[in-house]
């Protein structure tokens, strides 16, 4: 039990508009141990991305908890949620969501300022994981200047920045032809690897999913 | 470690609101900001003019009437040299003195009549004491009646001089009623001849009305007072000094004396300046709030087309405070933008007014007591509306910051 990092209890998320309630999950409970890699996968619909945002605290539950290291974040303030969530969790999405007025080096740097990293050891961080991510050339490039596969790779950079325990990934190869999928999905692992990382990946790309060793499937709120 | 943040959060609303997507830029943007800068101008336009009108005023009074006068309650008073020996035993920065004595009394040139105030002063220290040389406008500044001339020399005032059509040289008569001594019920008519020596802008329309200064000697030798003058008209180093030096020598000189500093010589006048000054200022902020609310809904704009920057940045770690911070600085920035915009403009609308009223003199002396203003913002003023204009704007972006941070990441991140 002590090497289960991330853990949800019942967890149930429903919509409610007027009298009708969409119930997206129904009483999800997971556990994930620290170094796993972990899969969701799923129709569209099915609830993959609302778990992965609730793991990840980007989105409350209707009820339930999540647990990381016995630590409840469901009763956390919001303050301490997102300082929680900028030290030990990293994201990636299908779109980029890089910041369209900053660099790749700044856009990068952005997660480990707002932990309280001075500019320059923020800089040096940053240089670093893009060197390593093969973007040395284009640190001082804007996100309109960069291709499919360097933005997702300078997204990834951003998500590692903080030397996060868990890396949450929604669909990161969705909008990627399959060459750069392909690569992108071979860096996960490596840096999964490298990094020591937790990773928690929602595709509904069955290439991807096979690389993993746990899947979890989920169908109409509910795993199957 | 938070001066860091600060500095963080800075950058990014910086870069976010210089932006080409942002809404700074967008007409309604630019509207806000042109308004925010009139209302920061009209507020500047018209502290300067409050300002100009109040010390133009204050030097005005202090030109003709000293920093301080002491006025002489009853006839057993000192001599001239004792009372300023007490003066500088109490202030060290007494700078001169004059004695000086009033009449009313009528003027008469050619077939016009009148009435005027007559004031003696002593000729040999007028320099020193007051500033009627630099507010001569022609001839020279000569009391001192020459013991072989009729007519002594008399300095006017320019409305006067206009008004009576004279000018330097020319002669004229002042009639005086004086008391008859057989029959109380009956006055005697006293006619003195003077020489207009020079004449005076002396900044203040009824004094340049009714002024007219000669020697003190003269006057008394017209009145027939012997050697009583009304008191002294006294200079120190510092003007805005004289109300606490003349708490001070009243004090020392005891209740046979009054002391009018020269705020209480035209109390009413610069009592009803500062409240108007007040008012005015008030009253100009309307616009500058107005302009705020304007800043709020293209605040609330960019609030609104970023949700997917702020989901992001929320989902990165920042928190509802950061966001907050985010969008006040960028108020702030708008806010800083306005007022040094709305400072420029007004500085330059102030100096062009000072130009026009140079050549063309719009003021009209007639209403508003005085010739001519001279513009100048005082610090005092520009902190009030730098203060209130930042302030107002900071307290106009709560409301779109609020807006922000109350998405949450997830609601942000769908709105790609």
């Amino acid at each position: 039990m002590s090497d289960i990092l991330l853990s949800a209890r019942k967890i149930r998320k429903a919509y409610t508009q007027g009298p009708d309630s969409l119930e997206i999950l129904k009483e999800i409970s997971l556990d994930i141990r620290a170094g796993q890699a972990v899969c969701i996968v799923g129709a569209s619909g099915s609830g993959k991305s609302t778990l992965l945002h609730i793991l990840g605290t980007l989105d409350q539950p209707s009820s339930g908890e999540v647990f990381f290291q016995n630590q409840s974040l469901t009763s956390m303030n919001s303050e301490a949620v997102a300082s929680f969530r900028n030290k030990q969790m990293g994201f990636v999405f299908q779109f980029h969501h890089l910041l369209t007025e900053f660099t790749a080096l700044e856009n990068v740097m952005i997660p480990a300022r707002v932990a309280g990293v001075e500019k320059s050891e923020a800089t040096g961080q940053a240089e670093k994981l893009l060197r390593s991510l093969g973007l040395a050339e284009r640190m001082n490039h804007f996100p309109s200047q960069l291709s499919g596969g360097e933005l997702q790779r300078v997204a990834i950079a951003r998500a590692l920045v903080c030397k996060p325990q868990i890396l949450f990934a929604d669909e990161p190869t969705g909008n990627l032809d399959s060459l750069n999928g392909n690569k992108i999905q071979d860096l996960f692992f490596e840096l999964k690897e490298k990094m020591g990382l937790t990773l928690v990946v929602v595709t509904h790309d069955p290439s991807f999913s096979r690389k993993f060793g746990l899947v979890h499937r989920l169908s109409d709120g509910r795993w199957v | 470690m938070k001066n860091s943040f600060r500095k963080f959060y800075f950058w990014i609303a910086f870069r976010m609101l210089l932006s080409k997507s942002s809404q700074l830029f967008s007409i309604s943007g630019l509207n806000a900001l042109i308004g925010l800068m009139l209302g920061v101008a009209s507020l500047v336009v018209s502290m300067a003019v409050m300002s100009g009108f109040e010390s133009t005023l204050q030097m005005s009074v202090a030109d003709t009437t000293g920093h301080l006068q002491i006025l002489i309650k009853n006839q057993d008073y000192l001599s001239k040299e004792t009372l300023i020996e007490k003066i500088k035993k109490v202030e060290p920065t007494f700078v001169a003195a004059t004695r000086f004595g009033y009449i009313e009394a009528v003027i008469a040139h050619k077939g016009k009549l009148s009435g005027v105030i007559l004031q003696g002063l002593d000729p040999e220290d007028i320099h020193q004491t007051l500033g009627l040389d630099k507010r001569l406008i022609e001839g020279k500044v000569e009391l001192q009646k020459n013991p072989e001339d009729k007519a002594s020399p008399a300095v006017i005032g320019i409305g006067l001089a206009k008004n009576m059509g004279l000018q330097v040289g020319q002669e004229f008569r002042i009639v005086l009623p004086l008391k008859n001594e057989l029959d109380p019920n009956q006055f005697r008519r006293k006619i003195g001849v003077f020489r207009v020596s020079g004449v005076l802008d002396m900044g203040k329309y009824d004094y340049n009305q009714r002024m007219i200064l000669t020697s003190l000697e003269t006057t008394q030798t017209l009145a027939e007072i012997g050697d009583r003058y009304s008191g002294l008209l006294v200079k120190f180093q510092d003007i805005e000094r004289a109300r606490s030096i003349g708490a001070a020598i009243g004090r020392e000189l005891g209740p046979g004396f009054v002391i009018r500093d020269w705020h209480d010589v035209n109390e009413n006048l610069f009592e009803a300046v500062q409240i108007e000054r007040i008012a005015i200022f008030f009253v100009i902020l309307v616009i500058v709030i107005a302009a705020a609310f304007n800043i709020a809904c293209t605040l609330y704009v960019n609030v609104v087309t970023r949700f997917s920057e702020i989901g992001l940045l929320k989902a990165l770690g920042i928190s509802n405070r950061g966001i907050i911070q985010i969008f006040s600085w960028q108020g702030l920035m708008i806010g800083f933008l306005g007022l040094l915009g709305g400072m420029i403009l007004g500085l330059g609308l102030c100096f062009l007014f000072g130009w026009v009223e140079g050549h063309y003199g719009i003021i009209p002396g007639s209403i508003y007591k005085i010739d001519k203003i001279n513009l100048s913002l005082r610090w005092s003023d520009a902190l009030a509306i730098s203060f209130a204009t930042l302030m107002i704007c900071f307290l106009a972006t709560l409301f779109p910051a609020l807006r922000g941070a109350a998405l949450s990441p997830v609601e942000g991140l769908k709105n790609e």
